[in-house]
């Protein structure tokens, strides 16, 4: 094997491995492990020699001289077929022949007889292994793997001045490239370490053509789909991101200059847009970390509590937020409370709480504080005073409050304030332009501002629920807005802002049968629409109320024994999905009876309401037939009502429909009523009324 | 009975003191060997975080989600396209479908007519954004707003998608995404459900919304999404009875609690527990509530900003108005859902109505924000399941069309949060049907929700039936171009 080793050696620059033999060089990693660990034994065993009895030394000495001779050759061949796939490099060289060297060495041992010979011979091979093994790392970890950590405390500050290339291009390089193209593993011949060993490029050329994102083989490279051979970083390796090569095309399209910085670039260069923005996340990140101490985890446990949240920013900062809640829960504590954790608070809000003077001045003692939140507070400006002590202030939200333009005062000495939101205060457009010159450097947040055109009102709406009631109940009307004047009618007469005021609920006169109209008033908006609401006589409720059929879609709706008799009147905007309508067809007709005791006024008149749903064009009740008797198995026909099957005009007809049975002699306890629709139609029913 | 108990309770025990056992004296050794800081004290590593700790400080802390159940069309509101218009009634080529499939709707259709929007679009802001005419607000805060014009989703009919979108999967039986924030953050506010849904329904036609959509899934019951009322009082039975003050139903819960407790001391059963805290939080809601839907602190010209509207309940406008002071309040995630997007035909009628709807209110609620100070911490994002395709399904005449579902391409638009403002992000190709620039899945785009709150996506799971899930499964990348 040792002649197989010198012949591959003499002849390595004329042969080229088959590409089936790449794995088992690539093995070279893997295999040379074991000669290290034997010559290692080696070495120890010759220690410990005096320990053993000779017989056994010399058994396991040759067993294991023998055993490190083999594996060390065969690791030197795999060696050489990796070596032989890339380009070689000093390194690889120096690795490469003493390599070879300890093979010959340790095969030398085999025939060595003599103790002290075998022993010098032994220690140079390790000695050897030593610096192989180094040279060797150096070539997969790079030579400066060991050292790197001690070296890595060098960090250049980076500003507006430093050469875009050195502050910006070098360090995605170094990350990205740098790993195989060095001087000690220079893969296509290219060294990425300095500007100049990148000017003059590598096997295929020079890696970019200045002012040419086109012909720059670095960004043709880049570019190319990650499966590519040629692509770069190689698949596997870690990627450029977008940013990156923005930057780098940028900067090789702008001419590839080392020694340009971002002040000498003309303003609104897009080259210097993007380096600007890098240079700003760069320098974000160094300003965002806080000097101040974590919290003790059981202070902060101990304010967590229903109406005050904190909260650490996340687990690697010290920054804590505070959010109270609730504005009828406050008490003054829940603020003071939190002088433990103050150092730590970067962010407080206190929107909507009835936050006074002396709650101020405890804040003013947060001189970490970053962002304060004081929405819809009652809160003046000289309430504020003791802001002045928060100089790490960055935002201060004050919309809804009473501040007003002297807030200037406290503005100027705050010397990180960036953002101040003043929408909805006293502070004029006048003076909102005022602030915005004198401090050109803050962001004003002004918000919505009422333009003059007027919008209309929303009708009043109905708070009492239903439409069907007694002569006894009240009718309540209400608007969400505040301030909206309700005028009303009830002669069906137009209401006008000189109609009847709506103070307090009101009863009607259910027999005058005529709707109550409504309008909204408000000062600055156009008055409402007219809303009218008709309402109906809740009449007698039966005392049992049965169907035969509970209406065909009643497993979606409810059943339609309870909507007959829920005293709700249904929209019939709304008849699909609603639960004020139930649903028959001709197989399931609606047949209902109800059962009124003894005692119980005597009915004079049955009205059957029913809807028409907005894809009907065609009236779809067939007939109605009203049974009465004393007792349930003897009762008489006593109205039947037919209807033809004909188009109608919801336009003009509406969608309501109502049929008024007038019940003769009054006598009756049971009632039976049968409506059935056309073979094609649908029936939807939303009432039956016994009065 | 009490028998089975308390076998089952010495059974926990027993199982309790060998896995801490095993834990204590083995797990130690190996953590310190795994994790080389246990032992240096300071910020706990990223894996073992407790719940409710971002995983990286971030700006965001609340979501509003503005969905637009039925899909709104991208070609009509922020995708202009008008070589739409130059190709009026001619054949979708087959080059730009490439035999992708198509809903039942229209895949036996005999041609495919394209049909350009009817609604002219303008360039406003100084980021020069696309906005047709029928989003006139949302077009006056577009250096705000950042448009995602290539969206894309798995799914081709409303339910799936709209169940992909919230839940990261198609079935219906995952957590919301709603319930992941609760899981992930807690709740900002322990007065208040961290995780509330407001529906409203606009005119035109209309997709159901299920309750499956703001489910907890597998996550703990306190998880779930809760709806709140359309009605005058958001949430109905908070109120005391007549004739009980505050005082004493504090004492009944007292009373209560401490049965609850006999309880708990017997079964330990943590669900006890749990329903403690649920009356608990109920009791401070009685207080929360009412001051988040008392109106009367709004100024006069906050109504005119969201319309009229907004002061009925149930409209959108009211509740992107309360979306606002539930947020502002501290409630971590606010869904609403508003219907009726689904124009498969008469296009050209139903959605300007729709626009109508949501366009004063959904500019607003973002202007509204930012006047507070609150936008950059509170995360809004208004779009649809998916979009709409480029031609026409049904009859197409000169005034009126109709488009059927296409999940390969759609709008969406984000603000605050984080997110850069003032930009349109992804391109379609001239057609609007294929997405030619940075496509963005419905997976990236919740990897990149859950990245601005600072959540790494693949790093919150839950473990259930023997697998860790996530929202956005195995999948999502965050699209890191529209981080601010």
């Amino acid at each position: 094997m040792h002649s197989f080793l010198v012949v591959l050696l003499i002849f390595e620059s004329q042969i080229s491995i088959p590409f089936w033999l790449q794995p088992l060089g690539r093995m070279h990693p893997l295999i040379l492990h074991f000669p290290i660990a034997f010559i290692v034994l080696l070495v120890v065993l010759n220690f410990l020699k005096n320990q053993m009895d000779s017989n056994s030394f010399e058994k396991i000495n040759r067993f294991l001289v023998l055993f490190t001779a083999f594996t060390t050759v065969l690791a030197c061949i795999m060696g050489l077929f990796l070596s032989m796939e890339g380009d070689a490099t000093n390194l690889m060289t120096l690795h490469k022949w003493i390599g070879v060297a300890i093979s010959f060495f340790i095969y030398g041992l085999v025939f060595i007889k003599k103790e002290r010979v075998f022993k010098t011979v032994l220690y140079i091979g390790f000695i050897g292994v030593i610096f192989a093994g180094h040279y060797g790392a150096g070539l997969t970890h790079g030579t400066n793997f060991i050292t790197e950590p001690l070296k890595k405390v060098k960090v250049v500050e980076i500003t507006q001045e430093t050469p875009i290339f050195l502050g910006f291009v070098k360090p995605i390089l170094d990350a990205k490239c740098v790993g195989c193209h060095n001087p000690e593993k220079q893969k296509g011949e290219l060294d990425m370490t300095s500007f100049n060993t990148m000017v003059s490029g590598g096997k295929h050329g020079a890696l970019w053509t200045a002012g040419s994102t086109e012909e720059s083989a670095l960004l043709r490279r880049v570019h190319l789909p990650l499966e590519h051979k040629e692509h770069m970083p190689p698949e596997g390796k870690k990627q450029l991101t977008k940013e990156e090569i923005r930057l780098l095309s940028l900067w090789i399209k702008n001419g590839a200059n080392e020694n340009i910085s971002l002040v000498q670039l003309p303003e609104n260069d897009t080259l210097g847009l993007e380096v600007s923005k890098h240079l700003e996340r760069k320098t974000q990140k160094k300003t965002l970390a806080y000097n101040f101490d974590f919290a003790r985890k059981k202070d902060v446990d101990a304010l967590k509590n229903p109406y005050r949240t904190v909260i650490q920013k996340s687990p690697s900062s010290p920054a804590i937020e505070v959010v109270i809640h609730g504005k009828q829960t406050y008490a003054p504590e829940l603020l003071t409370d939190l002088s433990k954790i103050k150092k730590q608070i970067v962010s407080l809000n206190l929107s909507f709480l009835p936050i006074d003077k002396g709650s101020m001045e405890f804040i003013g003692t947060m001189t970490n504080l970053e962002e304060l939140i004081l929405n819809f507070t009652d809160l003046k400006t000289e309430d504020l005073e003791s802001l002045k002590t928060c100089s790490n202030l960055r935002t201060l939200s004050l919309s809804g409050t009473q501040v007003d333009s002297n807030i200037s005062d406290i503005i100027k000495v705050l010397p990180k304030l960036s953002r101040a939101f003043i929408w909805n205060t006293t502070i004029n457009e006048e003076e909102i332009k005022v602030l915005k010159t004198t401090f050109p450097e803050i962001y004003f947040e002004t918000g919505f501002q009422d333009s003059e055109n007027k919008l209309t009102l929303t009708p009043p709406r109905l708070l009492s629920k239903s439409t069907v009631i007694s002569k006894d109940d009240y009718i309540v009307l209400g608007h969400k807005m505040p301030e909206v004047e309700i005028r009303y009618t009830t002669d069906g007469t137009e209401p006008n802002d000189s109609s009847l005021l709506y103070k307090n609920p009101i009863k009607i006169d259910l027999k005058s049968k005529l709707p109550i109209k409504t309008i909204a008033l408000k000062k600055n908006w156009l008055p409402s629409p007219v809303k009218t609401y008709k309402f109906f006589d809740k009449g007698y409720l039966p005392e049992k109320f049965e169907l035969v059929y509970q209406g065909i879609q009643s497993e979606f709706i409810g059943e339609a024994g309870i909507i007959l008799t829920d005293n709700n009147i249904g929209n019939s905007n709304d008849i699909r999905s609603s639960a004020y309508w139930a649903t028959f067809n001709k197989q399931k007709p609606l047949n209902a009876t109800a059962y009124f005791e003894e005692s119980s006024p005597k009915i004079k008149e049955i009205v059957f309401s029913y809807g028409i749903n907005y894809w009907q064009k065609k009236e779809p009740l067939e007939s109605l037939e009203v049974w009465a008797g004393y007792h349930k198995d003897s009762l008489k026909l006593i109205k039947q009502v037919k209807r033809t099957y004909r188009k109608i005009n919801k336009e003009k007809e509406g969608s309501y429909r109502s049929v008024v049975v007038k019940i003769p002699k009054a006598e009756y306890r049971f009632y039976k009523i049968i409506a059935i629709p056309f073979k094609k139609e649908k029936l939807y029913v939303d009432q039956l009324f016994f009065y | 009975m009490d028998k089975e108990f308390f076998e089952h309770r010495l059974n926990i025990n027993r199982r309790h003191f060998l896995g801490k056992m095993a834990m204590g004296v083995g797990g130690a050794a190996l953590g310190s060997l795994l994790i080389p800081n246990l032992f240096k004290g300071s910020g706990a590593s990223e894996d073992q975080l407790p719940l409710g700790i971002k995983h990286f400080a971030t700006k965001a802390k609340r979501i509003i989600m503005l969905t637009q159940n039925g899909a709104p069309s991208q070609l009509e509101s922020f995708d202009y396209k008008p070589k739409l218009n130059e190709m009026f009634g001619q054949d979708l080529p087959d080059s730009i479908r490439q035999g992708q499939r198509l809903t039942g709707m229209t895949a036996n259709q005999k041609s495919f007519p394209l049909v350009g929007s009817k609604f002219d679009f303008k360039q406003y802001g100084k980021s020069g954004t696309w906005v047709s005419d029928l989003f006139p607000n949302i077009a006056k805060i577009t250096d705000d707003i950042c448009v995602i014009k290539s969206m894309h989703t798995d799914a081709i009919n409303h339910d799936p998608a709209l169940t992909f979108l919230q839940t990261g999967a198609q079935q219906g039986n995952r957590p919301s995404m709603g319930s992941w924030f609760s899981y992930g953050l807690g709740s900002e506010n322990k007065n208040l459900p961290a995780f509330c849904v407001l529906l409203s329904k606009g005119s035109g036609n209309g997709q159901g919304v299920y309750s499956k959509l703001w489910s907890n899934g597998f996550l703990d019951s306190t998880h779930q999404g809760v709806q709140l009322s359309a009605s005058e009082d958001p949430i109905l039975y908070l109120n005391n009875p007549e004739g009980m003050d505050k005082a004493q139903r504090r004492k009944m819960l007292d009373h209560l609690a401490e049965l609850n407790n006999l309880g708990h001391a017997e079964f330990g059963d943590p669900e006890i527990h749990s329903k403690i805290r649920q009356y608990e939080m109920a009791f401070r809601m009685q207080t929360a509530v009412p001051e988040i839907t008392d109106l009367s602190k709004e100024p006069d010209h906050i109504t005119k900003m969201y319309g009229a509207d907004s002061m009925i309940p149930g409209t959108y406008a009211s509740n992107c108005l309360l979306a606002r002071k539930l947020s502002e309040a501290g409630v971590r995630f606010v869904q609403l859902y508003h219907q009726g997007w689904d124009q498969h035909g008469n296009l050209p009628n139903e959605m300007p109505k729709q626009a109508l709807d949501v366009d004063k209110a959904s500019a607003a609620l973002i202007t509204d924000l930012k006047q507070r100070g609150l936008l950059d911490e509170t995360l809004v994002i208004w779009g649809g399941e998916f979009g709409r395709t480029n031609y026409c399904q049904g009859k197409l005449t000169k005034d009126n069309y109709g488009r059927d579902h296409h999940p390969r391409s759609f709008s969406i638009f984000m603000a605050g949060g984080g997110v850069k403002g003032g930009i349109s992000y992804g391109e379609t190709d001239e057609f609007g049907y294929n997405i030619v620039k940075n496509p963005v899945h419905i997976h990236d785009l919740q990897a990149t929700i859950m990245h601005l709150m600072g959540l790494d996506h693949e790093k919150l799971t839950y473990k259930y039936l023997g697998r860790r899930f996530r929202l956005t499964d195995v999948h999502g990348h965050v699209v890191k171009d529209i981080l601010a």
